[in-house]
């Protein structure tokens, strides 16, 4: 799913480690994330937009990806 | 020493029941190497077991200790592949087993398929029991 993980990391000056040490996640978590190839419990979505001070929906882009989403589901029909 | 729960205790009670009784074999039957053997690895779950119950872990909470989410997650996706692995496997080895038995008539061969054949069934159960309880419980 794509997100803006990296685009806030980066913008706040952190390291990987450093984020995955404020989330309680493993740097190797983080990488996935980033990369978007895990997508995270809610409560881990919840505690990255916290940590970057914005929401779940921005942060996980959830109106972008839903339309996607619809779209992939559309063309499956 | 002590231990800090009943599941514990258990394990320790039945690897020492398995260690007593791999010790009478091997008396009993005339001192043979695999018996001894049987006697070293009794030896063996005995001490693990005494060691986990006195750090109250199990085998599945050392590696799970310091897991986050994604851990948990690819430990349920490799589980679920590696029993699809054996499944197939298995299924293989089965119907080999059976045209084997076919053509030499030999019928050891019938033995092995149905033993193997026996371990699909007792999985696809256990996979049914637990899909079950997970439905109920989450």
């Amino acid at each position: 799913m794509k997100n803006k993980v990296r685009e806030y990391r980066l913008k706040k000056g952190m390291t990987q480690q450093q984020l995955a040490d404020a989330v309680h996640v493993s740097t190797r978590t983080i990488i996935s994330l980033e990369q978007g190839k895990y997508n995270p419990s809610i409560m881990l979505a919840y505690r990255l937009a916290v940590e970057f001070g914005t929401t779940i929906e921005d942060l996980y882009c959830l109106e972008e990806n839903k339309k996607e989403e619809d779209k992939r589901y559309e063309n499956k029909k | 020493m002590k231990t800090k729960n009943k599941r514990n205790l258990i394990n320790i009670i039945l690897s020492i029941i398995l260690l007593i009784a791999s010790s009478y074999v091997y008396i009993a039957k005339g001192y043979e190497i695999k018996y001894l053997i049987s006697i070293i690895l009794a030896f063996g779950l005995v001490a693990i077991n005494i060691f986990l119950a006195t750090k109250n872990v199990g085998f599945k909470n050392i590696s799970f200790e310091n897991a986050d989410e994604r851990d948990l997650y690819i430990a349920m996706k490799s589980a679920q592949s590696t029993l699809k692995f054996i499944n197939d496997i298995c299924l293989v080895f089965v119907f080999s087993f059976l045209i084997l038995y076919g053509v030499t008539n030999n019928f050891i061969f019938m033995v092995m398929g149905l033993t193997l054949f026996a371990l699909i069934v007792i999985m696809f159960i256990t996979l049914l029991i637990t899909q079950s309880y997970y439905e109920k419980n989450y």
